[in-house]
């Protein structure tokens, strides 16, 4: 619990005036801290020290909010961004273009790298269009990125397709010096539990799926680089290649009942990919975010009943029937029955609202609306729909039911 | 330092609160009109002692018997509050307010206009800040979105909607507070203690299905804190704030964690209360459905950080429970007994 007092308004100012290249590095992590990517030696981390200050001081919350250690406007960049090209960096490279940064892509080039999108304008794509540019390089080559990106002068790199720590080293290497690194992890490193939500400084999960992210932060702080992590939930909205949304519009559109597991009570957490992209593009800059991790999602959380209902209201289409069944009945082999994990899963954005004067803009219904009409709604979709496992729990209910008869 | 030549403008000291303030604090009269039982009694308690510590004069107006209620949790801790002034008296009957002027009034009392209503009067025009211990039972329970926020719909029902709307009305400059589950010393009513009575007996703990239903759980001295923030906070005035924990728990997680700080083995039995024709306020202490809130608008506003979470009391709550001699006494199991029997429980042989 912190005890520190004597926030004199000098030390604030103090603290603002502080730049990125000057501000003292993170004490180094001894071995390998499991449970933890974040540095909990406060009196090592710059940004840590200013949270501390702000939560203690109690009234004048007008002013605390308004402590922002950053000029309105950041000084545009040369940012290397690997991906750009599938979902959440399509988002990303436009809002930092239109922020006045110089914007690379750096993708194996087999998918276009611009190609105009339902939220373009004829402005908006054109500018786009005519500003990013792309380097053709595997990621994974170290030669190859070596070759490509010494000397170019990036100054921050914006990892969105990063899995394993050995792609992120790759980066380093052949970047040289940089002023800030951002990837983009997932929420789904957190370790499952009773108490919700996951909140930052939670228990990680090293066995997890989403492993190689973690050591990827491992990776980052022990390099001393200037790093940020941004942990998404369900990210959501038109182009994206997961089947969140898509799920339950394909089965809404086909007339089909919706099979929930269990009660359909867990609760999860979607997050507008416009919001994710917007929260990537405050960090930019922003000493405060200097050697942390967000949560970026939507603020609210939703049920699983409730996902299906608000896509058939986003659609405008009546209730679906919701059927509920035990998943533990069923070996659906390959095919998905249903896009989220079995347990409760949502996260606190708090911090991400405190630090990086972000705040969501979408919220379920309209977000959901928004996918809808840009994407599904006009007649596209990344997979076909696959009914394999619908159909099975279908038949063992009806078999159920003729030998209860 | 007191009796300058500032009227009533005073610097708190550093020392005395665990936060350190910007602005300069008045050192304000406070009354506490409190309820005579149930969860929100020990908030009284809490809420006088943390404002003395923070160099407030406290007067506690207590509804109900002193010879009926002295003796009791939380009351008999009254005695311990160094420097408050506690009246006994009917909230409802304004010749039983204590004498004075008060800069704050705190109802941690009335749930409805018939309890809320005379206090209100009495102190319209009189009072820099009028702050209402409410509810967030209030809310409407929402199947898609079941995080409670400020501003969400409420029950039509709730006798506390009626009180705010009065306050608002009658142009109060009024904080309200909505409280979820409390827990804590000297509380009145029973909340992680239904749990411990039965995992700390090794006996199983029938929970409504499914079981994964979230609740928030909040430490009482985290909601004096917020309640305490409120004189001379004008961020306050006019505004709603869920008054909880920044974490929910699921009905099984509280029983796994009770179990686990106890070194017992959970004994999670599932079963569905609308089959087992149960009166009213029997079986499970808790709503069935999840019922947790955000606090994010109190940290944003007030300032205010929880310092607690059930999982990090859970060791000392069960020290505790064992240290209060509650295990040597025999409580009624027949609605349990009533439940497992009813879902074919059988408890396994002891080896």
């Amino acid at each position: 619990m912190s005890t520190a007092t004597g926030c004199s308004s000098q030390a604030r100012v103090i603290a603002a005036t502080r730049s990125l290249a000057t501000a003292p590095r993170p004490a180094p992590f001894a071995g390998l801290r499991r449970a933890n990517v974040l540095d909990k030696d406060v009196a090592a981390c710059p940004a840590q020290q200013l949270r501390a200050r702000a939560a203690t001081r109690g009234a004048a919350p007008a002013a605390a909010r308004s402590v922002t250690v950053m000029s309105a406007a950041v000084a545009p960049k040369k940012v290397l961004m690997l991906g750009g090209t599938r979902f959440i960096g399509v988002y990303l490279a436009r809002q930092l273009i239109e922020q006045g940064h110089e914007v690379t892509l750096l993708t194996r080039g087999k998918k276009p790298v611009t190609y105009r999108i339902p939220d373009d304008t004829d402005e908006s794509f054109a500018k786009f269009e005519s500003s990013v540019k792309h380097i053709a390089c595997d990621r994974t080559d170290a030669e190859a990125m070596k070759s490509q990106l010494a000397g170019k002068g990036f100054q921050v790199v914006y990892d969105i397709n990063g899995r394993e720590a050995a792609e992120c080293e790759v980066v380093l290497e052949a970047v040289g010096d940089i002023e800030q690194y951002i990837f983009c992890s997932s929420a789904g490193v957190y370790m499952k539990s009773d108490q919700m939500p996951h909140r930052e400084e939670d228990e990680v999960d090293f066995k997890s799926r989403h492993k190689g992210k973690l050591f990827t932060e491992e990776l980052l702080s022990k390099r001393g680089v200037n790093w940020t992590s941004v942990r998404p939930v369900y990210i959501y909205g038109p182009l994206n290649y997961n089947p969140v949304e898509e799920f339950f519009f394909h089965r809404l559109k086909a007339g089909r009942p919706i099979f929930v597991p269990g009660t359909g009570m867990q609760v999860t957490q979607l997050g507008h990919v416009k919001d994710l992209a917007t929260a990537f593009v405050k960090i930019l800059g922003n000493p405060k975010a200097a050697n942390q991790v967000y949560n970026v999602a939507g603020d609210r959380f939703v049920t699983f009943d409730g996902i299906a209902k608000a896509c058939a209201q986003a659609m405008g289409v009546p209730e679906p029937e919701l059927i509920h069944y035990n998943p533990k009945d069923f070996d659906f082999g390959k095919s998905k029955a249903f896009p989220m994990r079995d347990q409760h899963f949502f996260a606190s954005v708090d911090k991400a609202q405190a630090d990086l004067d972000w705040t969501p803009e979408f919220g379920l219904i309209d977000g959901l609306t928004d996918s809808y009409q840009k994407d599904f709604g006009r007649g596209t979709f990344r997979k076909e729909p696959d009914f394999t496992a619908d159909d099975m729990i279908m038949e063992r209910l009806k078999n159920k039911a003729s030998v209860m008869a | 330092m007191r009796g300058t030549a500032i009227p009533q403008a005073v610097q708190r000291r550093a020392a005395a609160s665990s936060r350190c303030l910007a602005v300069s604090v008045r050192n304000d009269s406070c009354l506490i009109v409190n309820t005579k039982g149930g969860g929100h009694a020990f908030l009284g308690l809490h809420l006088a002692k943390k404002l003395l510590s923070d160099g407030h004069k406290v007067t506690i107006l207590n509804d109900g018997d002193e010879a009926k209620l002295s003796a009791k949790a939380p009351f008999s801790q009254y005695a311990s509050l160094d420097g408050a002034q506690v009246v006994w008296g009917s909230p409802a009957d304004p010749s039983s307010y204590p004498e004075g002027s008060f800069d704050v009034v705190y109802d941690n009392n009335g749930k409805k206009m018939d309890d809320c209503q005379p206090l209100i009067d009495h102190f319209k025009g009189k009072v820099k800040h009028y702050v209402f211990v409410s509810s967030a039972g209030a809310y409407a329970a929402n199947s898609v979105e079941p995080m409670h926020v400020e501003g969400d719909k409420r029950k039509s029902s709730a006798g506390h909607v009626a009180v705010e709307a009065y306050l608002e009305e009658q142009g109060l400059p009024y904080t309200v507070f909505q409280p979820l589950y409390i827990y804590g010393p000297h509380t009145a009513k029973d909340c992680e203690q239904w749990f411990m009575e039965r995992i700390l007996r090794d006996r199983p703990v029938p929970i409504p299905a499914p079981g994964i239903q979230l609740t928030t759980l909040s430490h009482v001295e985290d909601l004096a804190d917020m309640l305490a923030a409120v004189p001379g906070n004008d961020a306050a005035v006019g505004q709603h704030f869920n008054i909880c924990s920044d974490r929910c728990i699921s009905f099984d997680g509280i029983v796994k964690s009770i179990a686990a700080a106890a070194g017992k083995e959970a004994k999670i039995v599932h079963y569905n209360p609308a089959d087992m024709g149960l009166a009213k306020g029997e079986g499970f202490p808790f709503r069935t459905v999840h019922f947790f809130a955000s606090s994010d608008k109190a940290k944003r506003l007030l300032g205010w950080k929880p310092q607690h979470t059930f999982k990090g009391d859970v060791e000392q709550l069960v020290k505790d429970f064992q240290a209060s001699g509650r295990l040597d006494k025999q409580p009624d199991f027949a609605v349990d007994d009533k439940i497992l029997a009813a879902v074919g429980y059988k408890a396994e042989a002891m080896a």
